[in-house]
């Protein structure tokens, strides 16, 4: 019997067992300038930021994003204003740093491609490793769509929280979300998996 | 419930995000309809594939990189006490070096552009140029990137990198030349050969992929020995390129996909050796 499953892995932050009553208090910290509260909160944050980076901006970079998502928050930390949960408002900057990067460095990743154009045989590659598939498949969505894709699936965000996150309706997240597995189901087809 | 109402709600029934009236509709759907189920399958499936992506871990060295540039912006904004008319004066400073700054980026990124155009034009002419006249293709590139004959070994020393014909082609290929040249994305190896039969490739080795070589030329993608690779149909031949460990290789002048294939399997062999 096929049902709707969000809760099968339940990864929600924050996995580094720091509960949220810790994070605001480590929150204000920083606010107040403590570097050992910055310290406290890169520790207990950076390494789910930096698995989104990898897969938005590239392992090669993800690195440098890394360090400017983290600048970014620490010197815009006196914007954040509580509404939403610092998680939330951490995605959006980490987001918004990649976006930009992939903005200013023209990067552009595996370009939408008619299938075969020129080959009409089927690919014979049956070794090519179906996680490979899934990253170079990933590689291949629009930035926003690939983003709001991995805030769903790997970091487990709700509707309402990637709308946060992005800045834009829940419907849209609804949406491009559905549009963003279409694709993706797409492109693995493409690259030979048989779903 | 029909077919293509369910397929539209999927996603968000599948994230558990439709109201219960709508999310039991569609199970009632479902439970009878393969077509549907067997698309709710696939959304379950994307997860499992997503789940198994690797999960790599952050360097340890950026906490002191962050901490060293927020040091240094904290000692920059220590405000001292300043008198009403240097504060005015200061105002003024800061608009005008907030102009010169834009002014700068204005100029930056159109020289950006322009280099991006550049960069098209110039190889968009070796392509075009590529299976007629290749000598003289091959001399306008090296002109146009100040490009320099190289020997492999002393490319190695250049690049501080291995590149991936350093241990050389198939034997169907003799090796004609290499240069190392200056590209805006990188310092870039490229290696050219006679091929046996006749005919000229180029392997090109770059640091970031390069659709804008090609420019709107007939593209596909396909899996070359295991590897994601877009071929560019380029007059009567073929370019291919593709990512090989952090770096990217481009093909010029391979007869078909088959030579591609051939050609990105040698290079994958070499790597494990």
């Amino acid at each position: 019997m096929l049902t709707a499953s969000n809760s099968l892995i339940d990864v929600r932050w924050p996995v580094e067992s720091v509960d949220p009553e810790s994070i605001d208090d480590l929150v204000s910290a920083c606010r107040r300038g403590s570097r050992d509260a910055q310290r406290r909160l890169y520790e207990c944050s950076h390494e789910r930021v930096y698995r989104l980076l990898v897969r938005m901006v590239g392992r090669e970079d993800a690195e440098d994003v890394l360090q400017q998502v983290f600048l970014q928050v620490f010197r815009t930390l006196g914007q954040f204003g509580g509404q939403s949960r610092f998680e939330t408002w951490l995605y959006r900057v980490s987001v918004n740093e990649s976006l930009q990067f992939l903005r200013k460095n023209r990067r552009r990743r595996w370009v939408s491609l008619e299938s075969d154009v020129m080959d009409g045989q089927p690919d014979q590659e049956r070794e090519f490793d179906h996680k490979e598939l899934m990253e170079h498949a990933l590689a291949r969505l629009e930035p926003e769509l690939r983003s709001l894709f991995l805030l769903r699936e790997v970091e487990n965000q709700s509707y309402a929280e990637i709308a946060e996150a992005m800045q834009i309706p829940e419907g849209t997240v609804a949406s491009r979300l559905s549009r963003a597995r279409q694709l993706l189901k797409q492109y693995l087809v493409e690259l030979g998996w048989e779903p | 419930m029909q077919c293509h109402e369910v397929v539209e709600l999927l996603s968000n029934y599948y994230d558990g995000e439709l109201s219960s009236g709508k999310a039991a509709a569609v199970a009632e759907h479902v439970a009878v309809c393969t077509n549907c189920a067997a698309e709710l399958e696939t959304l379950h499936k994307l997860s499992d594939l997503t789940m198994k992506l690797d999960q790599p871990s952050a360097p340890h060295h950026v906490w002191p990189r962050i901490a060293a540039q927020l040091n240094t912006s904290q000692s920059r904004v220590a405000p001292p006490a300043v008198s009403a008319r240097r504060a005015s004066r200061k105002t003024l400073l800061a608009v005008v070096a907030l102009v010169l700054v834009g002014l700068s980026w204005i100029a930056f990124t159109q020289w950006q552009a322009h280099e991006h155009q550049h960069l098209a034009v110039n190889f968009g002419h070796f392509l075009d140029t590529f299976e007629q006249a290749p000598d003289e293709a091959q001399r306008d590139l090296v002109k146009n990137y100040s490009g320099v004959p190289i020997e492999i070994p002393d490319a190695i020393r250049e690049l501080k990198y291995r590149p991936v014909v350093a241990d050389g082609l198939p034997d169907d290929y003799e090796p004609a030349q290499a240069y190392l040249l200056k590209m805006p994305c990188c310092r870039c190896l490229e290696a050219c050969y006679h091929r046996k039969d006749g005919g000229m490739l180029c392997v090109f080795e770059h640091d970031i992929d390069q659709p804008v070589w090609f420019g709107d030329r007939p593209t596909s993608s396909k899996v070359c020995a295991g590897k994601p690779t877009r071929l560019v149909q380029v007059d009567g031949c073929l370019a291919a390129t593709w990512q090989q460990d952090r770096r990217h290789i481009t093909v010029i002048g391979a007869k078909d996909a088959d030579e591609v294939t051939r050609l990105v399997a040698h290079f994958e062999h070499q790597r494990r050796l």
